[in-house]
């Protein structure tokens, strides 16, 4: 990666929905910057394209325009199998609700994005190593045998925060972190988050419309009906 | 109406894929036990249609003592005389063989023989068997053996054959009714006429000419050997025999008819008469009629219905039809689960819609209508599919049940489905899927309306308990009911009540395997997963999703293990009895010889013997020390009434006995031995007599021992020669068993008898080749249950297939964060086939273990069923094969969701909440 490439790059990024006879422009030529360690609150009411921005930004979305660089890889042309490699390596995920597997436990949950990349036997242990560290970090080692289903809101976000950190992507993407969760709780997590992606340096680019989240990034872009403000 | 429709029925029409799903699931569910339903409703309707072809609307019909010339002819003439009876049509109804002169019956037809003087009212009766048949096109050939009955090549005719083929001496055929036909006329059906033609090599199709005479090619160059008639006296040419259009009306014209009194003669039944159908007066009560009749015939007689089918037909039916509707069960038992996954699923996915709807005040009734309905839907929709399915299995499940019937009582079964089958199918569907429903439904009725509106209940999913404990228990009554298969036939189980705790035992044994399997499945995939296994990231997940919804993997694993249990089952069964069989054939180079005149076996009822003047010859062949023959009859008309009664020309009573003696003066004193069955039905032991109906009354004869004797499934009588004879009269044998003489082996003595030429009909088997022939029957036997297994198969394969399928519905939003967080459509795929693989081992690993315990119950509780016992052996080669197939089933099934699990709609699913 070069040294000076910033950690997401949007370039006249436009998506456009079909609802009915109705065209939604969800982002309507969106330039934006996020610089490696920078952490960035995109603010934003309901259906201003916030979400859009971030699936697009993981690849999980392309846009209909525009180019998509994720630490200096253009990633809007890339297949598929290609975009979803780039995530699992590169980028972190943090959701409003979540999303754990209820099927596994807390350690696998977090484990999981190594899971697929292990082959050997000593990157299993490898993987379980890195998992049970990130566990740790975030306060959570004593559940790590638990099912998401027995633990508190703050802690499954915790847990959810200990998936995206544990590749240590140069990318952190957070969809409302604290959306689901009481004051308190969303900002012991928010804290959480922000401390670990300063400390191994990642950017993060966090969708939220509460001001105290906002407030501890280092810049705030507003999006307005798929526009930057 | 519009409520309902907005909130409940909408939601139908928005998933097509998964209601056509369910719909096969329920119909591949329902095949099997409408299959069972369509055999039972066959067998009555096949009945009554020989019935009909056979006497017109005869509404009634008399049977005697035996199957085979039960009636004694007076009781025709008693019948006639009864009020209110217009006509007694006195048949003989012989079940034969048509084919070439061979020893092989290898082309040959199974028919129906059929005496009946076709004189005055009769022949107004019957217009179409009484008819004049159309002459011939063309001259037949003249008759093989100029029309006589033909023993063999340098013996002479059967002194009671008739005298002269039907168209000896230049007689035209036809043209004259059947009762003034010349003496010896036998009609044959145009199918017979056809198919015999046809083979002859001329290439030329007789079909749809009646005047055609069958066996006559009209290239004598490539003349084969003309088709014959085997009766009880030897083989009667048909070549030239005239043609009956209305014999094509039985069984698809594997019939021939001929006089009353000829049929007596070949068919061994002087005097006798095998039925006779009445046919009422006009206004006469056909209920008052036959209380009357039953006054007026034997006591060993009985009046049947025109439907009701011959008493040997329940030998058959009595022990197959309860496994084959175990089995079907077992998959409406799958099907019921199926149903459950698709409601509950439906309901989850309604709970935020009928929790906003309980919000602005809709009645429950209401909501849970909408449930009930889709349930219903499916449940008919289903159970009409499985009637047509069912209707497609039970071709394979009846035919060897046709074949059997066919020889034995000259009743062809053939698939009927009646409307009562199709509304019992669509009602057996409804109630399936209703049942599965009511639970879900429950559920969802009593869901927290409040926490749903407040998302509280999301991702509150915890992991059911790993069910090891539930399983040990089914497991503990499996071993319950495997103890009460064990307890049922010690002492060779002739107490009354071994035969309920075997059926009981039995049938707890496979339900407590099948809920072992169930509870099992989910704890060993938790096991598998606790040990570390499989290394794969995608194998772990599949196997996580296995322990997460452990009813999902239970219905799964049950219907591959239930597939692959049944096959071990029938193929452990079938090496069991092949190996019985080959036990009780005495070792090479030792042993009698058989001779029958073209049958491979002992059909019982089949009336194609040895004839006298053979027997004889067969006696004075160098190398033979003896000649053995077996009689066998079957006596009784109710099922409840059925005894084999067996005699031998050289019977030696020895071997084990479960209770009294087998001395052998005692029994030439007329001391019979009996089977356990026919001790413990009729609770008879060693000092009793035994009851046995006989064509002129009733008869006791003493009873000396019980032994394990299964012919008959162990209702049998074994006596001396000569009191069968005093009982029955003289009978041509069923068996004929030469004794090679000192250092003659019993290969060389089969070249022997081959080289002698006595006949060309004559089948000479060595002990090995009746082993071979015995162990071939008894594959056919079972093809009924093959058929049955490969509908599980499919069963299987619906149910992984719709499992996974609804699963990777339910489970969207996970597949959408797996996406998510990097893994590939290729890691996705792999994730659900490993899931299906797992299950696909598991439940074939089950399946084998299901398998085994489940035939050393069967073989524990078969002798009570069947008659036999037979060792305990199981089939490695079809479990292995049988286990690999569940395997591939359970991919193959899976490929289809794990496709559809890859290309999830990622951002939809993360929307969703």
């Amino acid at each position: 990666m070069p040294a000076a490439a910033p950690a997401l790059e949007l370039r006249a990024v436009e998506r456009h929905y079909r609802r009915g006879e109705e065209v939604v422009t969800a982002l309507g030529g969106v330039d934006l910057s996020v610089r490696p360690g920078e952490l960035l609150a995109v603010l934003g009411r309901s259906g201003s394209g916030k979400s859009t921005l971030l699936h697009i930004a993981g690849g999980l979305d392309t846009p209909d325009s525009g180019t998509v660089m994720v630490a200096g890889v253009e990633i809007s042309a890339m297949p598929a199998a290609a975009r979803a490699r780039l995530r699992r390596r590169s980028i972190g995920f943090v959701f409003q609700f979540f999303h754990l597997l209820p099927s596994l436990s807390v350690s696998e949950n977090v484990e999981l994005p190594l899971l697929v990349e292990r082959t050997r036997a000593s990157h299993a242990r490898a993987s379980r190593d890195r998992a049970a560290a990130m566990l740790d970090a975030v306060g959570l080692a004593h559940r790590a045998r638990h099912l998401p289903g027995e633990l508190s809101g703050g802690e499954m976000q915790r847990v959810a925060v200990a998936r995206a950190l544990v590749t240590q992507p140069a990318l952190v993407l957070a969809d409302e972190p604290t959306g689901n969760l009481d004051s308190v709780t969303g900002a012991s997590v928010l804290d959480l988050l922000t401390s670990h992606v300063r400390e191994m340096g990642a950017a993060l680019v966090m969708a939220t419309h509460d001001p105290a989240a906002a407030a501890c990034a280092d810049r705030a872009v507003e999006l307005s009906d798929g526009r930057l403000a | 109406m519009r409520a309902l429709r907005l909130l409940s029925l909408r939601h139908l029409r928005r998933h097509p894929l998964r209601l056509l799903v369910a719909v096969v699931a329920v119909a591949a569910g329902t095949s099997l036990a409408a299959s069972v339903a369509i055999v039972r409703a066959s067998v009555p309707a096949s009945v009554a249609e020989v019935s009909r072809a056979l006497a017109g609307p005869a509404p009634l019909r008399v049977v005697g003592a035996t199957s085979r010339g039960g009636l004694e002819q007076s009781v025709e003439k008693a019948v006639a005389r009864t009020p209110g009876v217009k006509l007694a049509l006195g048949m003989v109804q012989a079940t034969t063989l048509v084919g070439p002169d061979t020893p092989s019956t290898r082309g040959s037809e199974t028919v129906l023989a059929i005496g009946l003087d076709c004189t005055g009212k009769v022949a107004e009766a019957l217009p179409g068997l009484c008819m004049a048949p159309a002459a011939p096109s063309e001259p037949p050939l003249p008759p093989a053996a100029g029309g006589r009955v033909s023993a063999g090549p340098g013996l002479p005719a059967e002194p009671s054959a008739p005298a002269q083929g039907p168209h000896s001496g230049g007689a035209l055929p036809g043209e004259a009714p059947l009762g003034q036909a010349p003496p010896g006329s036998i009609y044959v059906s145009p199918f017979l006429s056809r198919r015999f033609a046809t083979g002859t090599g001329t290439g030329t199709s007789t079909a749809g000419r009646a005047g055609r005479s069958v066996g006559a090619p009209r290239d004598a160059r490539a003349r084969p050997a003309p088709p014959v008639l085997r009766t009880d006296l030897g083989v009667v040419p048909l070549s030239g025999a005239p043609v009956l259009p209305a014999l094509d009306h039985l069984d698809g014209g594997r019939a021939v008819l001929m006089p009353l009194a000829e049929s007596q003669a070949l068919f061994d039944r002087p005097g006798l008469l095998d039925v006779v159908y009445v046919l009422p007066a006009k206004g006469t009560s056909i209920r008052v009629l036959s209380s009357r009749l039953s006054r007026v015939v034997g006591r060993q007689d009985a009046v049947l219905g025109a439907s009701v089918p011959p008493p040997a037909v329940s030998l058959a039916t009595g022990s197959y039809l309860p496994l084959l509707t175990l089995i079907a069960l077992l998959a409406a038992a799958v099907a019921g689960v199926l149903v459950y996954d698709v409601v509950a699923l439906s309901l989850q996915e309604r709970r935020r819609h009928n929790a906003i709807a309980a919000a602005l005040g809709v009645p429950r009734l209401l909501l849970a209508s909408g449930p009930l309905i889709e349930a219903g839907v499916i449940g008919v929709a289903g159970g009409l599919g499985g009637v047509a399915a069912g209707a497609l299995l039970a071709r394979p499940v009846v035919a060897p049940l046709s074949t059997f019937t066919s020889s034995l009582a000259g009743v062809p079964i053939g698939v009927h489905v009646p409307p009562s089958v199709v509304a019992a199918g669509a009602a057996f569907g409804l109630v399936v899927a209703l049942a599965a429903a009511a639970l879900p439904l429950r559920r969802a009725l009593v869901a927290d309306v409040v926490a749903e509106l407040s998302e509280h209940a999301a991702d509150l999913e915890v992991l059911p308990r790993v069910p090891i404990r539930r399983g040990l228990g089914f497991a503990l009554l499996s071993l319950v009911g495997l103890a009460a298969c064990w307890l049922s036939q010690r002492d060779g189980g002739i107490s009354a009540w071994q035969l309920y705790a075997g059926i009981a035992g039995f049938l707890v044994l496979i339900a407590g395997l099948v809920l072992a399997v169930g509870a099992f499945t989910p704890a060993i995939a938790w096991s598998v997963r606790r040990c570390g296994l499989p290394r794969r990231a995608m194998a772990r997940l599949g196997l996580a999703n296995l322990v997460r919804h452990p009813a999902r993997s239970a219905v799964m694993a049950i219907a591959l293990a239930g597939s692959v249990g049944v096959a071990v089952m029938t193929s452990g069964f079938t090496a069991s009895v092949q190996g019985a069989i080959a036990g009780s054939f005495a070792p090479a180079g030792e042993g009698r010889v058989r001779v029958s005149a073209g049958a491979t076996g002992n059909g019982i009822d089949l009336d194609s013997k040895v004839p006298p003047s053979v027997l004889a010859r067969l006696g004075r062949l160098p190398g033979v020390a003896a000649v053995d023959t077996e009689v066998a009859l079957l006596t009784g008309n109710r099922p409840g009434n059925l005894v084999g009664v067996v005699a031998y020309t050289h019977a030696e009573v020895h071997g084990p006995v479960l209770l009294g003696t087998a001395n052998q003066l005692l029994f030439e004193r007329g001391e019979v031995m009996i089977g356990a069955g026919l001790a413990r039905r009729r609770h008879l032991r060693p000092g009793s007599r035994v009851r046995l109906d006989t064509p002129s009354g009733l008869a006791s004869v003493p009873v000396q021992g019980v032994w394990n004797d299964g012919a008959f499934a162990g209702l049998v009588v074994t006596m001396p020669m000569a009191e069968l004879v005093r009982l029955y009269g003289p009978q041509p044998p069923t068996d004929v068993l030469l004794v090679p003489a000192r250092g003659k082996s019993p290969a060389s003595l089969a070249a022997e008898v081959r080289r002698a030429r006595l006949a060309p009909y004559l089948r000479v088997a060595t002990p090995a080749e009746r082993a071979a022939a015995a162990e071939s029957s008894v594959s056919a036997q079972l093809g009924a249950f093959w058929a049955l297994q490969r509908a599980l198969v499919v069963v299987a394969f619906v149910a992984v297939l719709s499992t996974l399928l609804l699963a990777g519905v339910m489970r969207q939003r996970e597949l959408a964060t797996l996406v998510a967080v990097g893994l590939e459509p290729r890691h996705v795929f792999s994730m659900v086939l490993a899931e299906a693989g797992a299950v696909g081992v598991i439940g074939a690993l089950l399946g084998i273990g299901f398998g085994a315990a489940g035939l050393a119950g069967l073989l524990w509780v078969a002798p009570l069923l069947l008659g036999y016992a037979d060792p305990y052996v199981l089939d490695p080669a079809s479990m292995s094969l049988y286990a690999l197939l569940g395997v591939a089933v359970a991919l193959v099934a899976g490929a289809w969701p794990a496709w559809r699990a890859s290309r999830v709609p990622v951002l939809d699913a993360l929307h969703d909440d």
